[in-house]
């Protein structure tokens, strides 16, 4: 491949592979099942990106395992822009942003603008993966069991074209052993909470490898402590009692943290930067929401009586999920929703 | 400042002679650095000098900002962190920027702003000397 017979962008991204896993001390290369890739929102990487990915492109790079891709910077349609775009974003930068989606798919790229990949195909324990996007990195190594480091969106995207990840970190048996345990008692930790937990432990323990003996309430805290914990933190793996497919158990002699409601509370303070009276806007989705957010969000504003909302909310979506027709979310849940709940309720995909 | 010369790791070649910025703090290159202009949110302009800082966190994007200081000449002349995360490492790969880490708490309280010094990777090692003449 370095050599240049399987073409000139396989060359460039095995180069750029290998340069990254040389400096970081790793002996060989492995290969990989599935690359997903970040740093693709034209409003994050701007005309140095769009050049970068339009070159692979324009090289012939092509993946060779599956790839999928983060969300963009403006909601999108697989046939082209969404019809709100005009709205959003300026006609120019949504154009820049289709060339950088036109040059991924070309490549192969799967059409998914999503940050939960883990949704459109589910990691085994044990696989080999290359992906960027924070909070997914940290939900295949937690609640999967796969194997993936956070990579860079250059580095990821050269896993895709080349198949292969250099054999680092999170790839190895040994790094992947708790180093510390978080205990938290007597709660049962429902999303939010789950979630302050994550931007605590994020926060605070960085470079750990953090078991929380806890009790979380659901996949779904999973996900919310891991997305938490990777925003706050550079925190791309812990193990959750019951949940990790690696769990052995809470480790012995490491550093124990005593986690108390009111600890979660101070957390709670610290995050909260308006009031519920002083919000203007409601905004759930990041990481990306699945479709079944909705029909709960729904359910409980009319099991609750709510006719009108006096605040909009906004909910991302992926891009496209299995089973979505064409336009499902643009159309079908704003329908959706402005029959619920008379306009006042706003459903973007993201 | 007293003469300083640090045996560090050395993670992507290179040799910069720059004006040392010292940030005791870790670093989101996306969201905390302008690509089109190269300012550390609360810190300033880090184009051209020597960045010792606490350590990369954040989004993965982070590589492409510094490719894109690169490109637009804007990017740190070398980078300087206790412990270097992949995502630092590769977008110093992209940008071809020197990278070493290694550096200690209290070696990091001795080095004084604005000083003039010489950062020298061939990795395995690097060699920070400061102040240096160049």
């Amino acid at each position: 491949m370095l050599s240049g017979e399987y073409g000139e962008a396989v060359r460039k991204a095995l180069t750029v592979i290998v340069r990254v896993g040389e400096a970081l001390g790793a002996e060989r290369l492995v290969e990989i099942t599935h690359a997903h890739v970040s740093g693709i929102s034209y409003f994050n990487i701007g005309d140095v990106g769009l050049e970068f990915i339009e070159e692979l492109a324009r090289m012939g790079g092509r993946v060779r395992v599956h790839a999928t891709f983060n969300p963009t910077g403006i909601p999108l349609s697989e046939e082209g822009l969404w019809e709100d775009n005009a709205i959003l974003v300026g006609a120019a930068e949504a154009e820049k942003q289709l060339r950088i989606i036109r040059a991924l798919t070309r490549m192969g790229f799967k059409f998914t603008a999503t940050c939960i990949p883990y949704k459109l195909r589910r990691p085994r324990p044990g696989e080999h993966l290359a992906w960027g996007e924070s909070s997914a990195v940290a939900v295949a190594n937690t609640l999967y069991g796969a194997r993936t480091n956070r990579e860079g969106g250059p580095v990821a995207l050269a896993a895709a074209l080349t198949g292969r990840i250099y054999y680092w970190g999170l790839h190895l048996d040994e790094n992947r052993k708790p180093t510390m345990l978080i205990r938290v008692k007597n709660i049962v930790l429902d999303e939010l909470a789950a979630g302050l937990l994550g931007h605590l432990v994020g926060r605070s323990y960085q470079d750990q490898l953090p078991y929380i003996d806890a009790e979380l309430e659901g996949t779904r805290a999973v996900i919310s402590m891991c997305g938490a914990a990777a925003a706050s933190g550079n925190t791309a793996m812990c193990i959750v009692r019951n949940y990790s497919p690696e769990d052995r158990g809470a480790p012995e002699k490491v550093e124990t943290v005593e986690v108390t409601a009111r600890d979660l509370k101070a957390e709670r303070e610290l995050v909260e930067t308006a009031s519920l009276e002083e919000a203007d806007v409601f905004f759930t989705g990041c990481p990306h929401h699945d479709w079944s957010i909705v029909h709960t969000v729904l359910t409980l504003l009319e099991s609750s009586g709510v006719r009108r909302l006096r605040k909009p909310m906004w909910i991302a979506l992926p891009g496209k999920l299995p089973n979505w027709g064409k336009n499902a979310c643009s159309q079908a849940t704003r329908q959706e929703c402005a029959s619920a709940t008379r306009y006042m309720y706003c459903c973007v995909k993201a | 400042m007293q003469g300083i010369r640090l045996l560090l790791r050395g993670l992507v070649e290179g040799r910069a002679c720059a004006p040392l910025l010292i940030v005791d703090r870790s670093i989101s290159f996306y969201g905390e650095v302008d690509p089109d202009t190269g300012v550390l949110k609360g810190v300033g302009s880090i184009a051209g000098k020597i960045l010792v800082f606490r350590g990369s966190r954040g989004s993965t994007v982070g590589p492409y900002i510094m490719y894109a200081l690169r490109r637009k000449g804007l990017a740190p002349a070398g980078l300087i962190v206790p412990k270097a995360e992949p995502m630092l490492v590769a977008g110093a790969v992209l940008a071809e920027i020197p990278l070493a880490e290694g550096i200690t708490e209290e070696d990091m309280s001795r080095l004084q702003a604005g000083t003039k010094a010489m950062l020298e990777v061939k990795p395995p090692q690097a060699i920070l000397s400061a102040p240096a003449q160049c």
